[in-house]
This record gives structure tokens, sequence and C-alpha cells, in this order.
């Protein structure tokens, strides 16, 4: 019996001498919707590519549903940060979201008729369905976001890790996106973000991992978010944080 | 038509499909000098393999040209990551290294072997056709022997794992969670590369095949944006301008290698100007009309404040209600009038937004806020005014026209 | 040693030198492989240079493949801000069509004049023994006028190269400077390329700048470095090209510069493929003790 989507111990990524990420430990509960924070710099990109296994490791262990990530790739959904893909590469919308369904297509098929209908419809749900053959450098970088988001449905993974989903996007994305990842934790998925906003955390997700080269705390918002392990992780630099932390308390109260 | 002419422009064309196919990948993925790397770098792959088998024989060679040509990018990549230099200054340092290894190997053996340096750069397609044997009756050049095989197995590759390529070119991350191997289609295309730059090569010699890697892609990208009508476009491109190149080399007696690399040349400069999806004259096309609409918008939004000084405009007042004015003693529909109103209506908006929320003095904006009245549409007029809370004035006095209702 | 192995000695280190300075601007830059396109380039402008002055001036020649390659660049420009094509394909594509338009042009060299032609493909594959004292004193002028250029541009080169957001923040024209950068490289490989021929004279402008990149962090040892580096693998090459039979000085002087490569690569002190490794072991010694402090 194993409850945890994600498990991390004694993680420590190191780019070029410069430890990234020391020690880290991190359970991630099935079906929860976490954000991962902390200032710029703090390694919380790094700590989602260590545990899709896209940068190597110093030493540590990852495991996804209580096995190593390459036994169980498909039930993982990646949302990349936006600027991390070309987005003058010469395809459609619909091409970006029907890439999301090749994992169960098979070997030498192109994808059919179900993919096809299955990709509008991811489309239409996240508002772009009169976009799908629009090329993708002509849309907007909310528009982006959102055949990111239809791109992850349609994956139909069990666990879902976004780089900075609702990083520059506008206020109408922002709340399409957010009901979108609700939607997906409601359906049982879990969903971990990287999120660079703290005056949201508190009403956007369940669970926090305040994040600065190491975790200085895991768990539901109203109990992670105190000023100390906020101070410690931002260093004491944010005048705002307690009354951010004292928000985060009310609100879930 | 003269046989050796058709057979000469059928090889040439073969090997300029396979170049153009694995070529659009190449170009999507922004690795173009890969070609230029792995055409210079075979060379001593061929070397070391007719050293070690003693033969010209069309498959050790290959062997030899494709370890070099996989070697070359292997080494690129892995110095570049190793060593944490730039990809394109390890591939500079890996090829000129590899081909200078090349060039002094066939000096040192020039009496065993029988290579030309020369010959690799600019190939033998003026003698391709004359080298023939005979398959079902019928004479067809030996450099097909090689040539078609490789122009069939990079089709059906490309065919086969398109889904697979185009998500590693596109987003190397996603590929990961949809269980494909990145690393494993990467090497895959390069070998195909370097397969095809093998077996063109002999015929055509490399600057041609570098030229065909390259000259189709660039040419169907700047002609389209989806990638499936690319590789369309870029084998019209390819065969297009072998049989332009030919021809043309023929009709001035010189290298027809070195004009069918020009005729690519010339495809690509000519889509970039004559593209319907941003060539150049297309641009020059869409910015005369819209400073042309930029004219017209400008002469309504004035005819506007024409009639908004003689008081006509107020007797509409905010109720949406359309009249007919005079200005000028032009005459303004209906339709204009509307028009007239969102510009005045935005120019406004943009200029109480300057001032209240950016902060600049109202002496300064009028010229911003008249570039930015063409390019607003509804939605961001909206967004304006909730933002700015409903404001019935500009910084200037001037009263704010209610959008009309539609 | 003969006085004709020291003229090509001499030569063949001061191109080294200008090749590895002015080379350390393209790899900064990120146009690496831009040497390598110009020597493509340079070849139309041989053939035509040689029927326009109806024999083969070296002076001539030089100064048609510099017009060849400010063409080719030109071309490039073009492609690479007018259009929608990126800067490798756009480099690709300059490098092979400019290159086949060279090769036909030669042979139509080949076919209307009576004779005196040969040696134009030379310039191809090189001839570093084939030197003359004229060929040192051009080189050491093109030397000495990039080294002026530098130094008077020191300051913009510097920050183009590490800084070109912040550059142009400061108001700094990054297009002049590059345009500056692609002229010194461009001068480099024209009085290059009939020493030691197109590939080579690439090379020599990539290996030596790459190479001194490992061993430091600033502009101006870099550019000291690089032009050791390059020297260094000329003589080196020179040396061991005439006391052996048939080893052509050319490859001889980019293997040179390869084992410089590879022995920067393993050795430099912080870059270097040893330090790192050490720093890693260090690292996680330290984990495993657990007396790492971040």
């Amino acid at each position: 019996m194993n409850e945890l989507a994600i498990q991390v111990r004694r993680l420590t990524v190191a780019y070029e001498h410069k430890p990234v990420l020391f020690d880290v430990d991190l359970d991630v509960p099935k079906g929860r919707l976490m954000a991962i924070v902390g200032p710029n710099g703090a390694g919380k990109s790094t700590l989602v590519k260590a545990i899709l296994g896209l940068i190597p490791r110093v030493s540590g262990t990852v495991s996804v549903f209580g096995k190593a990530f390459s036994g169980v790739d498909t039930r993982v959904g990646y949302v990349p940060q936006r600027e991390s893909v070309d987005w003058d590469f010469p395809v459609s919308a619909l091409d970006v979201v029907l890439m999301g369904s090749y994992h169960r297509v098979g070997w030498f098929r192109r994808p059919g008729t179900r993919e096809r209908d299955a990709a509008a419809k991811a489309l239409d749900e996240v508002g772009m369905g009169e976009f799908a053959n629009r090329q993708i450098s002509q849309l907007s970088g909310g528009q982006q976001q959102r055949v990111f988001l239809a791109r992850a449905l349609l994956q139909q993974a069990d666990l879902y890790l976004m780089d900075e989903p609702l990083a520059g996007v506008d206020a109408a994305t922002e709340v399409a996106i957010l009901e979108l990842l609700r939607r997906m934790r409601n359906e049982g998925k879990t969903v971990v973000a990287v999120h660079h906003d703290l005056q949201t955390v508190a009403d956007y997700f369940d669970d926090v991992a305040l994040v600065n080269l190491r975790v200085f705390g895991v768990g539901p918002v109203a109990e992670v978010m105190t000023p100390e392990r906020l101070r410690q992780t931002y260093g004491g630099r944010l005048g705002a944080l307690e009354t951010i932390a004292k928000s985060a308390t009310g609100a879930a109260s | 038509m003269n046989e050796i002419h058709l057979w000469t422009v059928v090889v040439a064309a073969t090997c300029s499909l396979a170049c153009a196919w694995v070529g659009v990948w190449l170009v999507l993925q922004r690795v173009s000098m890969i070609g230029d790397a792995i055409s210079h770098s075979v060379l001593p792959g061929l070397v070391v393999s007719f050293l070690m088998f003693g033969t010209r024989a069309p498959w050790p060679m290959f062997l030899g040209a494709a370890v070099a040509g996989l070697a070359t990018t292997y080494l690129t990549r892995s110095i570049a990551s190793a060593t944490g230099a730039k990809e394109d200054s390890s591939m500079g340092v890996v090829f000129t290294v590899l081909f200078a290894l090349g060039v002094l190997l066939i000096t040192r053996y020039a009496r065993q072997i029988d290579l030309d340096p020369g010959c690799v750069l600019y190939g033998l397609l003026e003698f391709v056709a004359l080298d023939t044997r005979p398959i079902l009756g019928v004479e067809v050049p030996r450099a097909l022997e090689t040539l078609a095989p490789a122009l069939a197995l990079t089709g059906v590759l490309l065919v086969l794992f398109r889904k697979e390529v185009l998500v590693m070119a596109f987003d190397p991350g996603l590929a990961r969670t949809l269980g494909f191997r990145p690393t494993a289609i990467y090497y895959g295309l390069m070998a195909l590369v370097a397969v095809v730059t093998v077996a063109s090569f002999e015929a055509v010699g490399s600057i041609l095949v570098i030229a065909m890697l390259i000259g189709p892609a660039v040419a169907a990208n700047l002609w389209t944006r989806n990638w499936r009508t690319m590789f369309a476009i870029a084998s019209l491109v390819a065969v297009g301008s072998s049989v332009a190149g030919y021809a043309l080399a023929v009709a001035t007696n010189t290298s027809v290698a070195g004009m069918m690399a020009v005729a690519v040349g010339v495809a690509c400069g000519l889509a970039a100007i004559f593209s319907p999806a941003g060539g150049v004259l297309q641009r020059a096309v869409r910015l005369r009309a819209s400073r042309a609409t930029i004219a017209a918008e400008d002469l309504l939004a004035n005819a506007y404040r024409d009639l908004e000084r003689s008081g006509v405009t107020s007797l509409l007042g905010d109720r949406g209600l359309v009249a007919r004015g005079w200005s000028d003693g032009a005459h303004l529909t209906s339709e204009g009038l509307i028009t007239a109103r969102r510009l005045v209506s935005g120019h406004r908006l943009v200029e109480t937004f300057l001032v209240k929320d950016v902060g600049r003095s109202p002496d300064e904006v009028h010229e911003s806020a008249h570039r930015a009245e063409h390019l607003l549409d509804a939605v961001q007029r909206a967004e304006l005014l909730r933002e700015l809370d409903s404001p019935v004035e500009d910084p200037h006095g001037s009263p704010i026209p209610k959008e009309p209702s539609a | 040693m003969t006085y004709n192995t020291i003229i090509v000695l001499a030569g063949a280190c001061l191109l080294g030198a200008l090749c590895g300075a002015v080379g350390s601007f393209a790899v900064l830059r990120r146009r690496a492989l831009m040497g390598d396109v110009m020597a493509h380039a340079a070849l139309p402008g041989l053939p035509l240079a040689f029927l326009l002055a109806g024999g083969k001036s070296l002076p001539m020649l030089l100064t048609g493949a510099a017009a060849s390659i400010l063409l080719g660049m030109g071309w490039f420009a073009a492609m690479r801000y007018r259009s929608r094509t990126h800067d490798d394909a756009a480099m690709a594509l300059v490098l092979a069509s400019m290159f086949g338009l060279g090769i036909v042009l030669l042979r139509h060299v080949q076919n209307v004049s009576t004779g005196g032609h040969a040696g134009l493909e030379s310039f191809i594959f090189g001839k570093t023994a084939g030197m003359v004292a004229s060929d040192v004193w051009i080189t050491g002028g093109v030397a000495l006028v990039c080294l002026g250029v530098i130094a008077v541009a020191y300051k913009e080169l510097r920050l183009v190269c590490f800084d070109p957001g912040f550059a142009a923040s400061t108001g700094l024209r990054v297009g002049w400077v590059d345009f500056l950068i692609t002229g010194l490289l461009a001068l480099a490989v024209v009085v290059g390329l009939p020493m030691v021929g197109v590939v080579m004279v690439a090379a020599l402008t990539i290996i030596p700048a790459v190479a001194a990149r490992f061993w430091t962090e600033s502009l101006g040892p870099m550019l000291g470095i690089a032009s050791v580096f390059g020297a260094l693998a000329c003589a080196l090459g020179v040396l061991v090209s005439a006391s052996q039979e048939r080893m052509p000085s050319g490859p001889l002087i980019v293997l040179a510069a390869a084992v410089l490569f590879v022995l920067s690569a393993l050795f430099a002190p912080q870059r270097g493929l040893v330090a790192r490794r050490l720093r890693l072991e260090r690292l996680r010694h330290a984990w495993r003790e657990g007396r790492l402090e971040a």
C-alpha cells in the first residue's frame, strides 16, 4: 500500500560545483494540488526536472508511484516552462495537443480520428477550440500555456508536473488554468506546480513545498506557511511575509 | 531527351530528395551546420576503411564513413556537455580535426590510396551516367545502387518514426514523459544524416550534399507554417534545383554539382522574397495596406473631433444614438461615425491610462495614444475602461465617447 | 633551418596568432563556425579576380576573396534578419551556395583562360610550404591592423562578448560591433586562405580560441592565450612537416591545435575536466560525511 505519488529521499543536484538542491526530502501524497514555492534561483525547476530524470543527480533517490521514474514515465505528464520550446516551430495548436496522445497511438501509426477528436475536445476545454489550426507562434503567451495544458489533459497521466504554468499569463487564463488544475485534482490526479506568487498560494493550492536549496516544509498550506518557515526560505528578505502567512492560516481555518 | 542527361538528373534528384527529407529535421532542430560537419569528417572514415579493407567497394567505404559521421555528432555533443563549451564551438573543433586527419592520411598513404580530396568536394556527377550496369535490360548508373536504397531507407524511416522525431525535435522533455528516448532518436536521425551523406557524396560531392540538406528545408520553412507541407515543398525545391542546375551547367559548360548548389541558394532567396507566409514582398504590401488604414482612420477621428467642436456629438450624448453630421463639407456615414467614436475613445482611454497609471505628463501622451488607437481591439478597450474605473474625461478634459453598443 | 623554413615559420606563426585572437570574438559571440562559412564563401572571389585582373596577382586575389566574403555575409544577414531563417540554417546555406558558385566560376576560368589559372584551386587546400617573404609582410600588416582595431574598440568588444543585453541597454549598437567582429574575422580568413586552405583556416579561427576559453574568464588573457596557442600550433605543424617526408603542414597545424585543445580541456585549473571531476568528488565526499554547508 503506497499513498505517495512522489517520494524524494536525500536528493542532491549540482550544476558545476554549486549544489542547487541539497539533501532534499519530499513526499507528495496522491490526489493533492501542490505548489513548489521559493525565491528565484532556489532550485524549484531543478527539483521538477530531477524528479523527471531530465538532469543527473549527485545522490539520492526519487520514486514515482513507488517505482523508478522510467518504469512509470507514461503515467506522468510534464508541462515545461513556456520559454523552453521553440514557438517558431511549424506546428499548429492541434498538432501540439495531439503529441499528448502519441504514447497511446503505438509504433509506426499516426493518430487517428479518435485522437484528433480527443485533442479537439481538450482544446475546447481550455477555451482554445477556435485556434486549433493556428500556427503556434501566432498565439499569445496565455494561449500558448493553454495549449500546453490541453496537451497535458490528452496525456491522461496520473501525476502532472508543471513548471510555472501561471507565469506571464493574463488574468482570464490564470483563472481558467486554475479551474482545470482543480478539476484534475478532483478526478484523483496529483498535480505539482512550480509557482512564483506567494500571495495566491493559499487560495490556489492544497499543499505547498517551500524550497530554497533545501526543503523548509511540506504539507497543507495552513500548516506550512508559517512566518518562521517563510523567513527561513526567503532569508528574511520579504517584509510582507508575515501578512501572507497570516492570511494563509486564516484562509484555511 | 539524351539518356546521359536523363540519368545524371535522376542520380542528382535521388540524392537531393534524400538530403532534403532529413534536412528538414536538421533545420527545424536548428542544427543545420551538422551537415557541413559530417560531410567534412567522413573523409578519415573513408581513408581508414580503405586502408583496413584494401578496397573501394561501396559497403566497406559506407561503413567507415557512417562511423566517422556518427563519431562527429557524438563527440560534438559529449565535448559540449562534458566541458561546458558551446555546441557550435565543439562541432568546429571536432570536424576540422577529423578532416585534417583525413587529409594527412591521404597524403601519407597516397601511393596506396586512389582518393582525391577534390573529388570529395565536387563529386563525379558528370561521369555517373557513364558508369552503368544492366538491370532488367536497362543500363542503370552504378551510383543508383547505393542512392536508391538510401532514398528508400530515408523515406521509410522518416514516415515510420515521424511522431517520435517530431516530439524529440519540438519538446525533448515531453518525449521523455511519453516513454520515448529522445537521445536515441537524436542519434538515429544523425545516423541517417551520415548514411545519406555517404551515399550521396561520391556521386555529387560534399558541397551539393550540404546545399541539399539545408537549402530545400530553408525554402520550405519560409513558404509554409505546417511541417507536413514542408516536406512536399522541400521535395519540389530539391528536384527543381537539380533539374535547373543541370540545365544551366550544361548550357554554360561548367560544374554540375556547383551549379545545383547555386540553384538551391537562388530558390531560397526567391522564397524569402515571394513567400506568401511572411515574404519580403508580402510584408511590404501589408505595411502599405496598414499605412493606408491608419491614414483613413486618422481622417475619421479628426472628422469626429470637428463634429465634437461644433457640438453635434453632445446632442448624440451617451445614449448611443447615431446621427449624420457634416464636417468640412464631407459626409460622415453612420458606420464612419461608429468607427470614429471607437478610435477617439481608444485614444483618450490610452491618454488617461498613461497619465493616471504610468505617471506621464498630459503634454507628452498624445503621440503614444495616437499610435496605440489603431491597434486596440474592443476587448482591450473594455479592459482599459474597467481598469481605469470608467473615466468620463481624458486628462485634457475631453469627453471619452461611450463604446456604441452593437 | 633553411631560409625558406624560417619564412614559412614566421608567416604561419603570425597567421596563427591573428586567427587565434580574432577567432576568440567569434567563439564568444557564439558564431564559432562563421570562420568556416567565410572561408567557403571566399571562393567565388578568386576566379572573378583572376578574370578581372587577367592574372594571379596575390593582392588582387585577396581583394576578390574579401569582396566575396562581404557578399556572402550580406546574404547571410539578409536571410537571418529579413526572413524567418535561423542563424545555423542561414550559415549552412550561404556556405554551400557560395562555394558552389566558386566551383562554377573556377570551372569557367579553366574553360576560357589560355593558361596561368593553375593553382587557383590550391586556395581550397592551401600551400603553406609555398609561402614567400611578401606573404609574411602581408600577414604581419593585417595582424597589425586587426590589433589596432581591437585596441581601439576593446571596451565595446568586451561588453558585447560577455553581456550583449547590457551592452544594448547602454545604447551601444551591438549590430555595429558584430559587424566589426565579422570584418576582423574576414581579414584573418582572407590572409589565411592561400596559406592553409579553406577548412584549415576555419580550424585556426576556432580551436585555439575554444582552447583558450578553458583557462580564463576575462577577455584580455583569452586573446593572449588564444594567440599563443595559434602561433604554437602553427610552429609545431610547420616544424614537424619540414622534418618529415610527405607530411603536409596544414593538417599538422590543425592536429597540433587539437592537442592543445585536449590538454586545455583536461587540465585547465577551473573549467578543465579533471578539476571539475575533483570538485564533484569532494562534494560527494563532504556530503557522505554530512559536513556540507551550502
